[in-house]
Parts: structure tokens; C-alpha cells; sequence
């Protein structure tokens, strides 16, 4: 599903050159369920976001689905993002004066589905999510673990088939936290590609497939079955 | 984005900050009402000043003594200008499409009654004066159809004469003197009111002819000449024309129609109207600023918001439009806010003065509401392009 090869990301950093990714090969299959750890400034933030299409590698080649997408624009990336790609992020990014449920219906908003449609499908996702009785909620009536799950919810409405989620669990207590990989390792179950990236080792040993990042390299690459 | 989706988005950020939408609003409700307001007392101007002219009618012309209108004309040849008489009234009626031409002569006389006088202003004007400035006669007759040159003394008294010198009685038959000469009342005018600070009804009707040996003029000071309402003015102005300059061997006299003059003014007036609507401007402009600031406030604070917004895959055309969205829906709030309050006050002012003309026309106000529109969007312009030029990452890391 996706395949990255010498991908290279350089920023300037006060007129010295940092090297964030230095020529990352990377193969995801579909329904894979991969963690990316390592310490802060390792690239692993940086990895995700190239592969969430949000920042563009210096260098390198992007398959998503066999299409080279290292070389698109910006409104065709805007596309691919809202069509393929789920996100989850640390500080949940609820826009806080809507309702639960109108944060969960917000990219079908932006894709300009129906409201008919909408409203089948946002029925659904709020029951999957367990939102249904907190639908009419703003963001800060919820609690922590209720509002990521509303950005899950949110991240699978228009049901992508990449979820990419930076430090899910950062903003959470230990417990909450374990809940919230619950529901996306759900979404894994359900056929999706799950990426989490985290420095919290008891939730990255929870994937398949760990990566580990130093000095924006690629240092290890494990696989366990089963989990 | 669904058009009804992008206006529920776009009020409900709106919604989020009742107070500061209501404030910024105001700005543009404060200039969208002045310039409502100052239109409708500078239209009501204009048409109060456009009916005051017309009341005589609008298919008339003066013929005036001398060329105002000459251009580079030396001063001699002012000088030779020959005096307007009764004959070329005469003469004028001949013309074609002309229905009336009516000298006139103007000045103050003391009109006495025994133990009474009164110092008025006088008309002397020939038989068709009332007819050619369509005013009415209230009693009696106009000054009868005799021979200009030889015409009898009888005397018509304004409203106000008539009252003043009579009360209640009957003033028809009277005799009474005018400048000193003997007269006998055979009508009295209809009262006209002020025009233009001049009061028509404190006036007496003579005899142009006598007028003239009352005030020692061997000339007339106008000619009034009405004409059929459908014949072409340049037509009528030509005949008159022609028929002057075979008199009196040059052109040297000047015909003023009354359309040309209402043109004029109109254009005047126009522009007053014009100039108070862009003093409204001013307050409309400081409102448009006032949407700059709070849209400026709004990005700002919103970063992080537009930072989601364009993951979750709004391109950044979707982004400009919302934020200009905003500024127009705020805009147009303040401007539907400001015809009311701007309706209201100049109905008020109608009702408080009803001497103040006011008069709003709902091209203007439908001119406003487009002009606060536009006033909203040239302002959103600038927030919404840094709103849309914002990178998603780094949006999306301002928290």
C-alpha cells in the first residue's frame, strides 16, 4: 500500500542543515498495524507526516496505492488526505465550538456529501465510536478518552484506508490511553493500515510491526505475529 | 462543500463570538445607516427643489434682456443689447408650437386702501401670466385680454394682499391704489406659499404696460413663454429665436428654458447627493476596517483550527472562501441592520420635521447593502489569503 524509497527531508535550521529523514525505504502492506518509536528529534514525527501527506520529503519517491504522489499539488494532496487518509493527534484538534457530532461529520462536510448521506453514515459512526449519547456535547463538556474517540470517529468518516495517529495516547491518563488503542486497533481489525507513532514503549509494543528511528534513519524493524 | 454547509459553518463561527460578531457588524450598521441617512435628506432635497421648480410647469422658456450666455462676447456688446418690449411679446406668441409668451415686469409698490397700505412686490405681466406659471385664481378673473399696450387698471391681489387689506370681505370691485394710481380689484390668486424664499401671495397683477410707466423702464425684464408640451424644445427655441434676431437685428437677448435649468440642477443635486453619500462612505470604510481587525484576530486564533481543517482535506480555496464568507456574512448583517436603523431614523426625522425633506430610494438602499457586501470582502481579503496560505503542519503545531 505504500512504499517510500530514499526519502530525504532536510529542514534549515538557522542556516545549518538538519537532516530529519536521511534516506528512509519503507514498504506498508495493507491492513498492517505499525508503531514507529524512537527519541524525540529521531524523525519519526516527520516520517508520519510525510506519509500523511502534510509535509513534503526533500528527496525521494511516495507510492500510495502505486500512485507517485511525491510530485502532486497542494489542492490534490488536500484530495488524497480527505479520500485515503484518517488522522488522530495528540491534542485531539476538535474544533471546539461544535457539537461531537458535528466534529465527526466535519470532512464529510468539507468532501460535500450530502446531507442525507451524512446523517446514515454519522448515525453509525457515533454508535461504532460509543458517541451516540454524547452526540450533542462540545468538546469541552467531554472528557480526554471521550474526545479522542470523537477524533477516531472523526478520522474514519470517510472511512480511509490509512489512520495515522501521532502520540494518540500523549494526552492521556494510563487507562484511557489503553482504551483509545483499543478502538484503533478496532479499526485494524476492521481491514485498515494503522500507523501510530509513540514514545510510550507499552503502547508500541502493541503493534505488529515496531519500527524504531534514530537520527532519522530506520534502526530496527520488527515484526510479532498475532497481537 | 455544499453551499447550505459552508453558510451553517460560516454562521456557526460567527455564532461562537456573539458579542465581537455584534460589535463588528455595528461598524458597518453605523456607516451603512449614514449613508442611508444622508442619502434620503439629500434626495428629499433634491426632489423638494425639483417640485418647487416644476410647480410653473416645465415647458416653458425666459426670454431675458441681454446675453448672459455669450462667451468671449466684448462688454460693448453688451451694451447695444436692445430693451425686450410688449411688441416682441407680441410677436413671440406668433411663434411656432408657442402657446403663451407673457411679458413681465417686477418690482415694489405700495398698494392703499384709505387707512390702510401695504408695501408689496407687483406684477405687472400681460393676460396669460396665471396661465403660462399655471397658477389658479381663487375669485374673479385674471387681468382680462385688452390690448397690452392700453390695457385698463385693474389689479389682481395675491392670497395674502387680499386678506391683509380686506380680512374677510369680498375685495371684488374694490378700488384701491397702487403706487399712487387708482385700480379696481377684479380677482384674487389662490394661495401659493413660499417659493424659493419668495412669498407668491404677498404679491398684486397689473397691466404690464403700466407697470412699466410705474417704474419709468422702457423694457421689459422677461418674456415668459409656455409652449405645447410635445413640441421639440430646440424647435421652439429656434422660432423664438428667429423671430427676435429679425427684430432686433442681433442676437441680444437670452432664452433660458425651464427643462435646462431643471437639467442643471438636477446634475447639482446629483452631486450633492453623491458628496454626503461619500461622507457616509468615511464611517463605512472605518466599519470595513473594524471586519479587518476582528477577521485578522479571528485567523490568529483560529490557526490551529485551519490547520485541521486542511488535513482533513480543505484545500486552500475552501479556507479563503469560509474566511471570506465571514466577512461578507458579517458585513451583510451590519448593512441589513443599518437600512433598518437608517430607514428608521429619516421615517423619524420625516415625522419629527415634515419641512425636512426626506426621501429614501430603494435603489440606494439596495446600492448599500451591495456596497457593505463589497466593503466586507475587500476587508476578508486580506485575513482570508493568510488564513488560506497557512502551511498545515505548522498550523496545526500552533496550539
Amino acid at each position: 500500500m505504500i512504499r517510500l524509497s530514499g526519502i530525504e527531508r532536510v529542514d534549515r535550521d538557522g542556516g545549518e542543515e538538519v537532516h530529519a529523514l536521511r534516506g528512509v525505504d519503507l514498504a506498508i502492506g495493507r491492513a498492517e498495524y505499525l508503531s514507529i518509536m524512537g527519541p524525540s528529534g529521531s524523525g519519526k514525527s516527520t516520517l508520519l507526516n510525510v506519509l500523511g501527506l502534510l509535509d513534503r520529503p526533500s528527496a525521494g519517491r511516495y507510492l500510495l496505492d502505486g500512485r507517485d504522489v511525491t510530485g502532486l499539488g497542494d489542492d490534490e494532496l488536500a484530495r488524497v488526505r480527505r479520500e485515503t487518509i484518517g488522522f488522530v493527534f495528540q491534542f485531539f484538534h476538535l474544533v471546539p465550538r461544535l457539537s461531537a457530532a458535528q466534529n465527526v461529520e466535519l470532512p464529510m462536510v468539507l468532501a460535500g456529501i450530502a446531507a442525507e448521506e451524512r446523517q446514515r453514515r454519522l448515525a453509525r459512526l457515533l454508535a461504532d465510536y460509543g458517541l451516540a449519547e454524547r452526540a450533542g456535547h462540545r468538546p469541552d463538556q467531554l472528557s480526554g478518552g471521550q474526545c479522542q474517540r470523537v477524533a477516531i470517529a472523526r478520522a474514519m468518516a470517510m472511512a480511509p484506508r490509512l489512520i495515522l495517529a501521532d502520540e494518540p495516547t500523549g494526552n492521556l491518563d494510563r487507562h484511557t490511553g489503553q482504551e483509545v488503542m483499543k478502538v484503533l486497533e478496532r479499526v485494524h481489525h476492521d481491514g485498515g493500515t494503522v500507523i501510530v507513532v509513540t514514545h510510550d514503549p507499552e503502547i508500541g509494543a502493541r503493534a505488529q510491526r515496531r519500527i524504531r528511528m534514530v537520527d532519522g534513519e530506520i534502526a530496527e524493524d520488527r515484526r510479532s505475529d498475532g497481537g | 462543500m455544499i453551499a447550505r454547509d459552508f453558510i451553517a459553518f460560516t454562521l456557526a463561527a460567527l455564532r461562537a463570538h456573539r458579542l465581537r460578531t455584534l460589535l463588528t457588524s455595528l461598524g458597518i450598521a453605523v456607516g451603512i445607516a449614514s449613508v442611508i441617512l444622508l442619502t434620503s435628506i439629500g434626495e428629499g432635497l433634491h426632489r423638494f427643489i425639483i417640485a418647487e421648480f416644476t410647480q410653473f410647469g416645465t415647458n416653458l422658456i425666459g426670454v431675458s434682456p441681454g446675453r448672459i450666455q455669450t462667451h468671449g462676447a466684448s462688454l460693448g456688446a453688451v451694451n447695444t443689447s436692445r430693451p425686450l418690449s410688449i411688441e416682441d411679446a407680441l410677436a413671440l406668441k406668433q411663434a411656432p408650437h408657442v402657446e403663451v409668451a407673457d411679458p413681465l415686469v417686477q418690482g415694489n409698490a405700495e398698494v392703499s386702501l384709505p387707512g390702510r397700505s401695504r408695501r408689496v412686490t407687483l406684477y405687472g405681466t400681460g393676460p396669460d401670466f396665471a396661465r403660462a406659471l399655471s397658477m389658479r385664481v381663487a375669485i374673479g378673473d385674471y387681468l382680462p385680454p385688452d390690448d397690452p399696450r392700453a390695457a385698463r387698471a385693474f389689479v389682481v391681489l395675491g392670497a395674502k394682499v387680499a386678506e391683509e387689506l380686506f380680512g374677510a370681505d369680498n375685495p371684488l370691485g374694490a378700488r384701491l391704489r397702487v403706487g399712487g394710481e387708482r385700480y379696481r380689484v377684479v380677482g384674487v390668486m389662490e394661495a401659493k406659499g413660499q417659493i424659493l424664499g419668495f412669498d407668491m401671495d404677498d404679491t398684486v397683477f397689473i397691466p404690464v404696460a403700466r407697470a412699466l410707466d410705474m417704474f419709468n423702464r422702457d423694457g421689459l425684464m422677461e418674456i415668459h413663454v409656455a409652449y405645447e408640451p410635445t413640441a421639440p424644445l430646440a424647435e421652439v427655441e429656434e422660432g423664438l429665436r428667429r423671430i427676435l434676431v429679425a427684430r432686433h437685428g442681433a442676437e441680444d437677448f437670452t432664452l433660458t428654458p425651464q427643462q435646462k435649468m431643471l437639467e442643471v440642477f438636477g446634475t447639482v443635486l446629483d452631486a450633492v447627493t453623491f458628496a454626503v453619500a461619500a461622507i457616509g462612505g468615511i464611517s463605512l470604510v472605518v466599519g470595513g476596517v473594524g471586519i479587518l481587525t476582528i477577521l485578522t484576530i479571528g485567523v490568529a486564533e483560529r490557526t490551529s483550527e485551519i490547520g485541521l481543517l486542511r488535513a482533513i482535506g480543505a484545500t486552500r480555496r475552501s479556507i479563503l472562501l469560509l474566511f471570506l464568507g465571514e466577512a461578507a456574512l458579517l458585513s451583510a448583517l451590519g448593512g441589513a441592520a443599518g437600512l433598518l436603523l437608517g430607514w428608521g431614523i429619516a421615517a423619524l426625522l420625516g415625522l419629527a420635521f415634515p419641512a425636512l425633506p426626506v426621501h429614501t430610494p430603494w435603489r440606494y438602499a439596495a446600492l448599500a447593502e451591495l456596497v457593505a457586501v463589497a466593503v466586507g470582502l475587500a476587508a476578508g481579503v486580506a485575513p482570508a489569503r493568510r488564513a488560506a496560505g497557512l502551511d498545515p503542519l505548522e498550523a496545526l503545531r500552533s496550539e
